[in-house]
C-alpha cells in the first residue's frame, strides 16, 4: 500500500512538476506575444511648452498619443470645456479637445524609430507627418514635416510618471 | 436580409436595390477622387497655358477649344466606365462589447474591439470574386451601457475606426459631447464625411470607443455595448 502511494505521489510530482513548469512558460509567450518591439513608447509624455500632455498607446500594431489633460482645459470665454473648434471637418468641430488623438498611425521600424505617422495641431487644424525618435528613455524627439523631414520643426517632450494608488 | 455570426455579436447584411445606371452626381458622391480628375483637368490645362504664354492675351481662349479638352475629358469617362457596377449594402453590427480595462483615470480612455467583416460571407450568392469596397460610410451609430453602473461618470464618447495597415489612417467617425444625463443608451452624432472605405477594405479592422470619464474608477473594468451600420458601396469588377 505504501509503496503504490508513493508511486501515485511520484507521478503527481512529475504530472505537477511538469505542469509547473509548462504554465508559466506559455504565460510568458503570451506575454511576450502582446509586447511588441517599439512598446518603451508607450505612457504619457509632455510637450516642450507644458500646455498639454499626451498618453500614448498601441492599437493593433500601430501607436497612437491622446491628449489627457490641458492646462487650459476650459475656453476662457465660454467656461466650456475646450473642443476641436478647428477641425477641417465641422461635423468634428464639437470634440471634446481632451481625449484627442493629436498623434496617430505611428509605425515602429527597426532603425528605432516611429514613422509614417501624423500629428495634428489643434491650435491651426492642421495635421503633419510626423517622425518620433527615442534619444533616451524619458525623452523623445518628435519632428513634424510637410513633405520631406527637412522642412520641419522637432519638439521635445519628457516622459511623466503615471499616478499610483 | 443575411445574417452571420461576428463571434459573439449579431451582424446584419442588408441588400439594398442596386442602382447599376447612376447619375453623374451619385458617382460624384461615391467616387471623389476621379470627380477630381474631371473638374480638374480643365483648370489645370488652362492654368498651364497661361502660365507659359505670358504674351498671351487674356480674352484669347482659344485653348478651351474642344480639341484641347475633349481628349482629357474622353480620358476621363474611358477611366470612370472601366470599373464595374457598384452596389450599395447595409452592414449592421450589433452589440459589439468595448471593455475598458480598469483601472480607470479621471479623462479620456480607450477601448476597442478588433472586428473582421466578412462580407463575402455575410452577401451570400450575392457576392461576385471579384467584388471590393469602393466606399463605407457610418450611418448611424449607438451606445449602450453594458454594466449596472450605465453611464455614470461618463462625459463623453468618441466613436473612431482603425487598422493595422499603414496606409489607411485612424478616422473619428461619430461622437457625443456632452452626454446627456439620464440615458441608458445614446446616438451618436456621426461625421457623413468620415471615409471607412479604406478599412471595411481591410480583412480586420479595429473599432476604438473613448470614453471620457469624471473621475477615477478604480474597481474593475467598465462595459459599453456598441451598434453601428456602415453604408457599405461594393464594386463589382467589369
Amino acid at each position: 500500500m505504501t509503496r503504490r502511494l508513493g508511486i501515485w505521489a511520484a507521478m503527481a510530482v512529475i504530472a505537477f512538476g511538469t505542469l509547473s513548469f509548462e504554465l508559466p512558460s506559455e504565460i510568458n509567450s503570451d506575454v511576450l506575444a502582446q509586447k511588441t518591439a517599439g512598446d518603451e513608447l508607450l505612457g504619457v509624455w509632455e510637450p516642450s511648452n507644458g500646455r498639454a500632455r499626451v498618453k500614448i498607446d498601441r492599437i493593433g500594431t500601430k501607436y497612437y498619443g491622446r491628449i489627457v489633460w490641458l492646462l487650459e482645459p476650459n475656453d476662457p470665454e465660454t467656461g466650456e470645456p475646450k473642443t476641436d473648434i478647428n477641425n477641417p471637418d465641422a461635423a468634428l468641430q464639437d470634440v471634446p479637445l481632451k481625449g484627442y488623438r493629436m498623434l496617430k498611425d505611428f509605425v515602429f521600424q527597426e532603425d528605432g524609430t516611429w514613422t509614417e505617422g501624423t500629428i495634428y495641431d489643434p491650435l491651426s487644424g492642421s495635421t503633419y507627418n510626423c517622425v518620433i525618435k527615442m534619444t533616451d528613455e524619458n525623452t523623445l524627439d518628435i519632428r513634424g514635416y510637410i513633405g520631406v523631414q527637412a522642412l520641419g520643426r522637432t519638439d521635445v517632450w519628457k516622459r511623466l510618471a503615471m499616478p499610483k494608488r | 436580409m443575411l445574417e452571420h455570426d461576428g463571434g459573439d455579436q449579431l451582424v446584419e447584411f442588408h441588400s439594398i436595390p442596386t442602382k447599376l445606371r447612376r447619375s453623374p452626381a451619385a458617382v460624384a458622391r461615391q467616387n471623389p477622387t476621379r470627380v477630381l480628375i474631371i473638374c480638374t483637368t480643365i483648370p489645370l490645362r488652362h492654368f498651364a497655358r497661361g502660365a507659359l504664354s505670358s504674351t498671351r492675351k487674356p480674352q484669347n481662349m482659344q485653348h478651351l477649344r474642344p480639341q484641347t479638352w475633349l481628349p482629357f475629358v474622353i480620358f476621363s469617362l474611358a477611366f470612370i466606365g472601366c470599373s464595374g457596377p457598384e452596389t450599395v449594402h447595409e452592414y449592421k453590427v450589433e452589440n459589439l462589447e468595448i471593455v475598458l480595462a480598469g483601472p480607470l483615470f479621471e479623462g479620456p480612455n480607450a477601448g476597442q474591439f478588433e472586428l473582421t467583416l466578412d462580407i463575402p460571407g455575410a452577401l451570400g450568392d450575392a457576392y461576385a470574386p471579384g467584388m471590393k469596397v469602393a466606399d463605407a460610410r457610418l450611418q448611424r451609430a449607438e451606445v449602450s451601457a453594458g454594466d449596472s453602473l450605465g453611464f455614470a461618470q461618463v462625459r463623453s464618447f468618441v466613436l473612431s475606426f482603425a487598422s493595422d495597415n499603414e496606409a489607411v489612417a485612424m478616422e473619428e467617425a461619430a461622437f457625443v459631447n456632452p452626454l446627456p444625463e439620464g440615458l441608458e443608451r445614446v446616438a451618436l452624432n456621426v461625421a457623413p464625411e468620415a471615409e471607412l472605405g479604406p478599412h471595411a477594405a481591410e480583412e480586420k479592422l479595429y473599432v476604438v470607443l473613448d470614453v471620457d470619464l469624471s473621475e477615477d474608477f478604480w474597481d474593475g473594468d467598465r462595459l459599453f455595448l456598441l451598434n453601428f451600420e456602415l453604408s457599405l458601396t461594393l464594386q463589382s469588377k467589369r
